[in-house]
């Protein structure tokens, strides 16, 4: 008999209420993965395209700065050629970055210009025994310090400059090479490389390569060491005559950032619209080799101390 | 169901891997770039009797380190000995002690892991 109604019990199937109740609580299980499950995807997909950007931008800085290495006075010229022009414009990303109430407020320029370089908080100077990095700007504002450069517009910077042949070198290259954003096939905020070789053979035709796609900002920044103080400048014009001797006509180093767009909307869209845009940036400092190495270099910017 | 949540879990368990990878990936390309930045820096501000080279090779103990402002999540110092290998092996370059290093970490305040992501031997 009880086995009988055990029976039953077992087969009789689940009531109204069970069904309801484990429908609940499987739809909240499921509601739950499904919440989790979207935003790692979303994580996901947001980090393979910072990824992808980042390196889109590193790819860039790295060309350029094989080129602005490899730039040289050649004694032999009667003039060199370099020149950096600077193009600021008038929005960046639309956020706050600094958290100050402005947007955008500041320019590339290793300078403090919204005001907020506090020398307690922000003088970054490593100490090596009694060495000092950066010396010359020590208790000041400069690039490298907190709270300089950090809430910026874009801009969109060119910079063109020659590579000279060195007799001592066979083979060595002999190019006019500029860096600036431009159209490639129909698609813009491209940085564009355009090369002519053979510059001194009397060869007029570039060569004309993309370098990064949907790029939103190119900074050059240049290290003139002609100043009593060395200190970055906007830019640069080598054949300009503003370098009698013993003046040096080209920057000792250059400061290069490429800033390029990671969102998931289209680039255009997002641009023409008034939303804040994801970006990533890629930045280094390259020094000339033949200004670094240079004896007037030596002799005006290294003083033994 | 329990298939079902079995692969649910190696779903939450291998994106996250992906997405720690992604940015592992991201902060070594930037390490390096940085790492970079400061070599020449510090080359181009040296005087002529190469005082602050030969300071970075002296230092047996690396610098404490300092937050790019443009990257807070990122740190460097300076230090002629390596961290990434402490003890000097004969034949490996990486491990010479007395080298200009220049060492790209995690900032402390964003991450307590102070173990090197990307030396760079920059001596002349």
């Amino acid at each position: 008999m009880n086995k009988q109604a055990g029976q039953r019990k077992s087969g009789g199937g689940w009531t109204l209420v069970e069904m309801l109740v484990a429908l609940a609580v499987g739809s909240a299980f499921l509601a739950g993965v499904m919440t989790a499950f979207i935003q790692i995807l979303r994580a996901s997909d947001r980090s393979e395209r910072m990824t992808e950007a980042y390196q889109n931008a590193r790819a860039a800085v790295e060309a350029i700065a094989v080129y602005v290495k490899a730039a040289r006075i050649e004694p032999s010229q009667t003039y060199q050629f370099f020149q950096g022009v600077n193009v600021p414009t008038l929005s960046g990303d639309r956020i706050d970055n600094d958290g100050d109430g402005r947007i955008d407020e500041e320019l590339v320029n290793g300078l403090d210009d919204d005001g907020d370089w506090v020398l307690q908080r922000d003088d970054h100077h490593a100490r090596m025994g009694a060495a000092v990095e950066r010396r010359n700007s020590v208790g000041r504002p400069d690039l490298g310090d907190g709270h300089v450069d950090e809430d910026c517009a874009f801009n969109h910077d060119r910079l063109s400059l020659a590579i000279f042949p060195d007799p001592t070198i066979p083979g060595s290259r002999d190019e006019l090479t500029s860096f600036a954003l431009g159209l490639w096939e129909g698609e813009n905020f491209v940085l564009l490389q355009s090369t002519i070789q053979d510059a001194s053979q009397g060869s007029t035709v570039p060569q004309i390569d993309p370098l990064a796609f949907n790029v939103l900002s190119v900074n050059f920044l240049y290290w003139d060491p002609n100043r009593a103080e060395p200190y970055w400048v906007t830019q640069w014009d080598a054949f300009s005559g503003l370098f009698p001797p013993p003046g040096i006509e080209l920057p000792a180093a250059v400061f290069i950032k490429v800033t390029v767009y990671s969102g998931r909307k289209p680039i255009e869209q997002v641009v023409a619209s008034n939303e804040p845009l994801e970006t990533v940036s890629a930045c280094t400092i390259v020094d000339i080799e033949s200004v670094i190495h240079d004896p007037r270099y030596e002799q005006f910017v290294r003083p033994n101390q | 169901m329990v298939i079902l949540t079995a692969g649910i879990l190696a779903i939450l368990v291998y994106f996250p891997n992906v997405l720690r990878a992604n940015d592992r990936a991201l902060i070594l390309s930037e390490a390096a770039l940085r790492a970079q930045l400061k070599a020449e820096e510090i080359r181009r501000d040296d005087d002529q009797a190469r005082t602050l080279l030969t300071e970075i090779r002296l230092l047996t103990v690396p610098t404490d380190p300092i937050v790019f402002p443009e990257n807070p999540n990122l740190a460097y110092r300076f230090s002629g000995v390596s961290l990434l290998y402490p003890t000097e092996e004969p034949g490996n370059p990486a491990s010479q002690r007395g080298v200009a290093r220049v060492i790209i970490q995690y900032a402390p305040g964003f991450r307590s892991d102070s173990r090197p992501l990307y030396e760079l031997r920059f001596d002349e």
